[in-house]
């Protein structure tokens, strides 16, 4: 990753996009790692809440 | 001669940079109009939680305000991963083909609303894209408010990760489809029936509420809500007054949620050097000024005449807008007022009658959004007869049954997956808290921390 422009590290005449990982692969894989995230916090969330359900049936 | 040719060169070159100046000025302003947008809508979310927590018993305050807190927070990841695609891809159909604007279907949506790929270039910081993010950032607001509606209607007994799944799918998705269909440009409702619904009374605040009425059915009354006979019985809020400041709350970032819908001219996106509508029809900020205030005026009094109940009278502003919404930026301001008072009058019993089937809807959003949503765009459908729904020659009017259509339409799509997730969830166990834990209160059950933890004892006051 790194600075997205190979033109000797400098702003100028930079025009596009500037985020870490443009035009390469990262983007799609933090992508599915922010998705795998969202998918696991529901499931952590979902076994806590079951557990504390079990104690009031 | 040669002097004044140089002049006048400098001449040219110098308006050619006024106006690129111009130019640039106006691309900040755009972005900046859609970015205020976003802290604005914000407030609504301020609004719901305010306004369910206060709703809700006191043993139940907290956990009603951790299910607001969770679902504006997974609504924004699910709306940047998959539902700003689906508003791009959706607008002519299942068919996923492009529209008559060239601005839809899977391979547009695939180039510039997808997280990942080429069309990344557009989802993240970039110098040459001033305004896709803060598009996004305004859609992503009004797609957490319809997870917001339909949150107030189903406190105090469903399971915290099963509500957050059903704001995903209506955050994401239901809403969404409705948009494509109903708002974007190429959306098959406003290019074939000229559904004209510019404040989104149907396809944000109807498809929001028959999604959570779908969600009712199966998620069944509170604990004590109906008797044996099938009477109702009052379960009052724990704090009327954080809930009628909610109320406000959410009518102060509805002025955020309606100055979106305004496209900005000027710009290359834009429909011309003018403020319009999403459909590229004329408006102004002017428009919404003297309809919102009025419907708002129209909505309160209204509610007031039929019940003094200041949780009714700041429903009723809120009911006020949503039924002049769909024709905010055409109607005539003491017209929106008229409709709006009836919407406030008609508020409460049609709460009544939802009420008389069997569903416990804790805070009057099916009604207030869904009911009176309908109300809007039907009453449009009457008023705005013969208006072009969109720009250009030949495009398609308002008329009563393309906004029946339309209705149907909304109330189907939230009804449906309303229904559907939510049944779903109930089979799987996800859906409605134990007996015991809903008697015992949710915030005693799951919620490590205490919302009054030294009671709500009336202080005396100073000695002088």
């Amino acid at each position: 990753m790194g600075f997205p422009y190979d033109n000797g590290g400098t702003w100028t005449d930079v025009s596009g996009p500037i985020f870490m990982g443009a035009g390469t692969a990262m983007p799609g894989t933090f992508a599915v790692i922010g998705i795998v995230v969202c998918i696991v916090a529901l499931a952590i969330g979902q076994r806590a809440e079951a557990a504390k359900y079990a104690k009031h049936k | 001669m040669e002097e004044q040719l140089a002049e006048l060169a400098a001449k040219v070159a110098e308006l050619e940079a006024a106006g690129g100046g111009a130019a640039l000025t106006n691309t900040m302003f755009a972005e900046a109009y859609y970015y205020l947008t976003i802290p604005l809508m914000i407030i609504i979310h301020a609004g719901f939680l305010a306004y369910e927590m206060g709703a809700s018993r006191a043993k139940n305050a907290l956990s009603s305000g951790v299910k607001n807190i969770l679902a504006f927070a997974f609504v924004i990841p699910a709306f940047y991963f998959f539902g700003w695609w689906v508003y791009w891809a959706f607008p002519t159909g299942f068919s996923l083909s492009e529209g008559p604007n060239g601005i839809s279907g899977a391979a547009y949506a695939g180039s510039i609303a997808l997280a990942w790929g080429e069309s990344a270039a557009y989802m993240g910081p970039n110098t040459e894209d001033q305004i896709d993010g803060v598009f996004w950032g305004a859609f992503t607001l009004f797609a957490a408010t319809t997870a917001s509606i339909m949150s107030g209607a189903v406190i105090e007994r469903i399971q915290t990760v099963g509500f957050v799944i059903l704001a995903i799918i209506l955050g994401g998705f239901s809403w969404t489809l409705a948009a494509a269909w109903g708002w974007h440009a190429d959306g098959w409702l406003v290019t074939d029936w000229g559904v004209h619904d510019f404040g989104a009374a149907g396809l944000v605040h109807a498809v929001a509420a028959f999604f959570a009425l779908g969600v009712l059915i199966n998620l069944g009354p509170r604990i004590g809500k109906f008797n044996a006979d099938g009477s109702a019985n009052d379960l009052p809020g724990h704090n009327m007054p954080f809930t009628a400041t909610g109320l406000m709350l959410i009518i102060v970032g509805f002025w955020g949620f309606l100055m979106a819908r305004l496209v900005v001219g000027g710009e290359a996106w834009s429909w011309g050097g003018n403020y319009t509508t999403i459909y590229g029809t004329p408006t102004n900020l002017g428009a919404l000024a003297f309809n919102i205030l009025m419907s708002v005026a129209g909505g309160i009094i209204g509610a007031w005449v039929m019940t003094r109940d200041p949780f009714w009278m700041m429903s009723g502003a809120l009911a006020g807008i949503i039924s002049c919404a769909s024709g905010l930026d055409i109607y005539y301001p003491a017209l929106a007022f008229i409709i709006a008072f009836g919407a406030g009058i008609i508020l409460k019993p049609a709460a009544g009658i939802l009420e008389g089937m069997g569903i416990d809807d804790a805070v009057g959003a099916v009604t207030v959004h869904g009911t009176i949503g309908i109300y809007g765009m039907l009453l449009l459908g009457i008023f705005a007869s013969g208006y072009p729904a969109a720009l250009g020659e030949g495009v398609a009017t308002v008329s009563f049954v393309g906004q029946l259509v339309g209705s149907v339409v909304f109330v189907a799509i939230g009804f449906i997956t309303g229904y559907v997730a939510s049944l779903i969830l109930k089979i799987v166990g996800m859906l409605r808290v134990p007996e015991a834990a809903e008697i015992a209160g949710l915030d005693t059950v799951k919620v490590p921390a205490q919302a009054y933890p030294e009671g709500i004892a009336a202080s005396a006051p100073a000695s002088q």
